[in-house]
């Protein structure tokens, strides 16, 4: 069988030849990238967020404190990675932002300190606590209104959505507490499960089964079984024979801990030790100690790789990421990035916006 | 940013107010014994007045003490740059003209004063002098 190219299309070569000189002149900003994953870091004092691309390692972009700024506190993206959702401290507000322009999408106000963000299973509803106010809004994304406002406890900080979706847990540092709040039709509180201490970060086990928080002053995280909701386990972080640091008016000292992630495939439980500079590296759901591994100053926050193959750990004090490859528990990079960098999340995108230099804090 | 330390001639000129000091008991040097050192008046550091541009503020560690120098309504000041809700460090924010924490968002006014909380308690002030093109600051 003989194909005869048509004598009315032009060859590869030919659309090359004729193309390539047009694309040489656009500018690089106008080429949208072929999506990739990156770990966007909210810098909280520097107001900016760094892009960091994964797997290198790098800082890619910057998107600026112009735009950001105001002490952003949370950062989420949407799951096809096309938005970022900014909580911002001062503000009092949420903003979008697109993560192929990098410019902001909107702003709404939502009538308190926000703390750290949720979305629902259909992404239709924006769940954000509400620090000084004790109450978590309700934002239905479609029309950008606050439809809900249940009370959650005093001091509302860290927001995990169940599994099945059906539920959003909403811890709170001031009323020692976690809410579980109706995630679909209703958005009420639909039972209180009672803690020793200020509820710091925490995750859901994928099976709903338990609960793993961080508590003020507890060096470790306690198990929480969902079903009686008692503490039926509490797992101590290493102390490696030194005394623990003492909780203290001088220094950001009431809190031993904050970060604790698991990892996409579920199976590790990474716990910050805040004040001792360290991540333990847990097997889930056995909650075995695998390893442990040194990091920056008052590690903050824990993401994941979409491949689960790295955890990313912000050290705040020192203005850096670590990149903590899990396997092998080893430390692979560390990234220097805004000041005071929190919280983080991992979106693949286009992104094709442009890039400043961080902003920082001078040394 | 940890504060530069002192230069060869200012260190000369430190330790001959020392000196002074120590000879003439009692009569501490108004803003200790160091340009960034400790003493009998406390630790003490410059900044250059440039650095603090009218209506901004500037957050800084000195000897693991973080500061916050503001240059607001005419008058310099300096506060602790911790928050005295859970040790954060604090952030100036120049639209609110208010010192802010990142952390769970409290707020002092240009006074230390506690406009927002969780915290409950004011910023400890240091002394504060603006000689020339330097602020010295005095803490602890």
């Amino acid at each position: 069988m003989h194909f005869r190219r048509s004598t009315h299309r032009p060859s590869v070569a030919a659309l090359a030849r004729l193309l390539l000189p047009a694309a040489l002149f656009l500018p690089a900003a106008a080429i949208a990238q072929a999506p990739k994953e990156y770990l966007y870091v909210g810098n909280s004092l520097s107001g900016d967020v760094s892009v960091i691309e994964i797997p290198a390692h790098k800082v890619v972009g910057t998107i600026p404190a112009a735009l950001v700024g105001e002490h952003p506190d949370d950062i989420i993206s949407n799951r096809d990675g096309t938005i970022l959702f900014v909580s911002r401290l001062d503000a009092e507000d949420v903003i979008a932002i697109n993560t192929e322009t990098e410019q902001i999408l909107w702003k709404l106000p939502v009538g308190g300190v926000p703390n750290h963000l949720t979305l629902s299973a259909d992404e239709q509803f924006l769940f954000v606590p509400l620090f000084d106010k004790g109450l978590l809004v309700v934002v239905d994304l479609k029309t950008r209104e606050i439809v809900a406002r249940p009370t959650v406890g005093m001091g509302a900080h860290g927001t995990v959505l169940s599994a099945d979706g059906k539920s959003v847990y909403v811890g709170s540092i001031g009323g020692n507490q976690l809410a579980v709040v109706d995630a679909g039709g209703t958005h009420e509180v639909k039972k209180i499960i009672p803690l020793s201490e200020g509820v710091r970060p925490f995750q859901i086990s994928p099976d709903q089964r338990y609960a793993y928080v961080q508590l003020s002053k507890l060096h470790g995280f306690v198990v929480v079984d969902l079903a009686t909701d008692k503490v039926v386990k509490t797992i101590e972080l290493p102390t490696f024979g030194k005394p623990l640091p003492a909780p203290s008016a001088k220094g950001s000292l009431f809190v031993m801990n904050h970060g604790l992630g698991l990892s996409p495939d579920q199976k590790y439980l990474v716990a910050n030790a805040s004040l001792s500079g360290f991540v333990a590296i847990y097997s889930h759901p056995g909650l075995e100690l695998l390893g442990t591994v040194t990091v920056g100053h008052q590690p903050n926050w824990v993401a994941f790789s979409k491949d689960s193959k790295y955890a990313y750990v912000s050290n705040r004090l020192d203005d850096t990421i670590s990149a903590i490859q899990l396997a092998n528990h080893k430390e692979v990079a560390r990234i220097k990035v805004g000041h005071y960098p929190q919280r983080m999340t991992v979106a693949v995108t286009k992104r094709r916006g442009g890039s400043s230099a961080t902003g920082s804090r001078e040394e | 940013m940890s504060e530069n330390p002192i230069d060869r001639r200012e260190a000369v000129d430190v330790l001959l107010r020392c000196s002074a000091a120590a000879l003439t008991a009692g009569l501490t040097p108004l803003l200790g014994c160091a340009g960034n050192g400790s003493g009998p008046g406390g630790q003490s550091f410059r900044i250059d007045l440039d650095r603090v541009p009218a209506g901004s503020g500037l957050t800084t560690t000195v000897r693991n003490q973080l500061v916050i120098v503001l240059n607001v309504d005419g008058a310099v000041r300096a506060f602790s740059g911790a928050c005295t809700h859970e040790g954060c460090e604090l952030g100036w924010n120049p639209r609110q003209q208010l010192i802010r924490c990142p952390c769970h968002g409290s707020a002092f006014d240009p006074h230390g004063q506690v406009v927002k909380g969780p915290a409950q308690t004011p910023l400890p002030e240091f002394r504060t002098e603006v000689r020339g093109k330097k602020i010295h600051v005095r803490i602890g």
